[in-house]
Formats: C-alpha cells, structure tokens, sequence
C-alpha cells in the first residue's frame, strides 16, 4: 500500500511523464479512498494553470515596471543596425 | 499615414519596441529578475523577431509572437549559464517533508481551494503567486516555470539546467509542488476562506 507522501510524489510525477501501470494501478486506488490526495492534484492542477496564465497576467500591464530611458535608446540603436 | 499604421502590425522594429519593450522587459523580469539581463533579453529577442519575421502568423498577436521569441532566449539563457552545481535542494525537501507525519499521512487534512479560478483574475493573488516562486531556491524556480510555463519534458530539463536524470527532475518537481501549494495555502487560500461562500 503506498502512503499519502509516495502518492503525493506520483500525483506530481504523472504530470511530467507515464507512470508504469503497476503504479498507476496503486495510485488509483489510494486516490479512490483518499480524498486529502484527490485534493492535493487538484491543487497542483490550479498550479499548473496559475503558471500558464504568467503572460496573460495583469502584471505584464501594470505601469510599475519599465523600460529605463537609456535601456529603451540603447535597444533602439542596435535595433536600428 | 497614421491611420493605417494602427490597425495593421507594426512592421518595424522600433514599433515593435515602442509597443511590446515594456511588457517584453516586464516578462523578462518575471522570468530573471535580473535588470540588465532582462534588457539584454529584450534586444536579443527583438533582433530575433528581425530575422524570423516570416515566421510571424497572422492568427497570434505580435505581442504573443514576440513573448514566444523570448521564452527561446531565455531557455538559451538558461543553458548557457547554468554550471555545473550542487542543487540546494536540502531546504526544498525539508519544507516539503513538512506536509506529512513520520508515516507519510499528511500532517493536517488537504482543505478545498474556494474560488481558485477567481484568485487569477485578482492582482493579490498574483502577488503572492509570484512571492512563493521567488522564495524557491533560483534553480528551483527556473525548473518550475521551464515545466510549467515552457513545458520542456525532462530530457531537455536536464541539458537546461544541468541536472543528472530525469528521475531527478521529477523528484524536484514534486517538492516545488508540493512547497508551493504550501505556501498558496498559507499566504491566500487559508486567507480568504471568508470572501466567498
């Protein structure tokens, strides 16, 4: 029987590649009765989305952060070439 | 004249650096947090866009193309920097260790996440988002979001950034996960328990 910290470690390991089908078999079945695992990958899921939505996200708009003037002159001069 | 140039793409260079420099640097920024390296990754990737303008699709924004052009710069920033190094990854494992009991059960019940898709559309939330990110130890946070964001299998996680196996990136990558849920759960989840019903 896997534990929950060897199922944690599965339910992150199945995103980046296949689990064997002996491990796949013995992951479905503690996630069928386990529901602190069954959250867990729901909540590395949001993370996975959260990730994707980086160039999407406000901050890439916010006026906070910007182009120095010397940055910007310097680009546009190699640009320029 | 004027007219005409709004509503098609700009086609020149220094359009596209009027237009895109700032959220291309802001990007950088997010991906480096470095200030001169994020300027140089802004020239590199417009001097990229130059010369692959043929590869620009009508179907994307300029602002998607160009982002698109960036994340290869990075990723090429990433390998040429990264040495070979021991990976820090001693605190890594402690607080991810820090989500279960000495049997492997977790230490407290795995709570729902309300509204986690509402949490994306709130500047806070990316705040935070971006704060758990920055605490990792640098390589960890560049393994995350060359998974997360590029979505580079292992194989090429390893050239990247100069880890031995593939079996090493995953066990990483499920300690970030799991010290990132963490800290979401910490820092905004637990936090806005109230907000919603």
């Amino acid at each position: 029987m896997l534990n929950c910290k060897e199922v944690a470690y599965l339910a992150s390991k199945q995103m980046d590649t296949k689990l064997v089908w002996t491990k796949r078999l013995q992951f479905r079945f503690h996630l069928w009765m386990c529901k602190n695992c069954a959250q867990f990958i729901r909540q590395i899921d949001f993370l996975h989305r959260a990730a994707g939505e980086i160039e999407n996200s406000q901050r890439l708009d916010s006026k906070s952060l910007s182009l120095s003037r010397d940055a910007r002159e310097r680009i546009s001069k190699r640009i320029s070439q | 004249m004027a007219k005409i140039k709004k509503t098609t793409n700009p086609a020149t260079p220094n359009d596209w650096l009027e237009q895109y420099g700032d959220v291309l640097f802001r990007y950088a920024m997010i991906r480096i947090h470095n200030q001169m390296v994020a300027e140089d990754l802004v020239q590199e990737t417009l001097l990229g866009a130059i010369q692959s303008q043929d590869s620009y699709r009508r179907q994307s924004s300029v602002r998607t193309w160009l982002i698109g052009i960036m994340k290869h710069k990075i990723i090429d920033f990433l390998r040429k920097t990264s040495r070979e190094r021991p990976m820090n990854d001693v605190d890594v494992a402690e607080l991810a260790d820090a989500n279960f009991d000495k049997h492997g059960n977790w230490q407290t019940d795995v709570k729902q996440w309300s509204n986690p898709e509402l949490a994306l559309q709130e500047s806070q939330f990316w705040r935070i988002f971006y704060q758990c990110i920055e605490q990792l130890p640098p390589d960890m946070a560049q393994l995350f979001m060359l998974r997360e964001v590029d979505g580079l299998a292992a194989d090429d996680l390893c050239k990247t950034l100069n880890i031995s196996t593939p079996n090493n990136v995953w066990v990483r990558l499920s300690r970030i996960r799991m010290r990132l849920r963490l800290c979401l759960e910490n820092k905004w989840f637990a936090q806005n328990t109230h907000s919603s019903s």
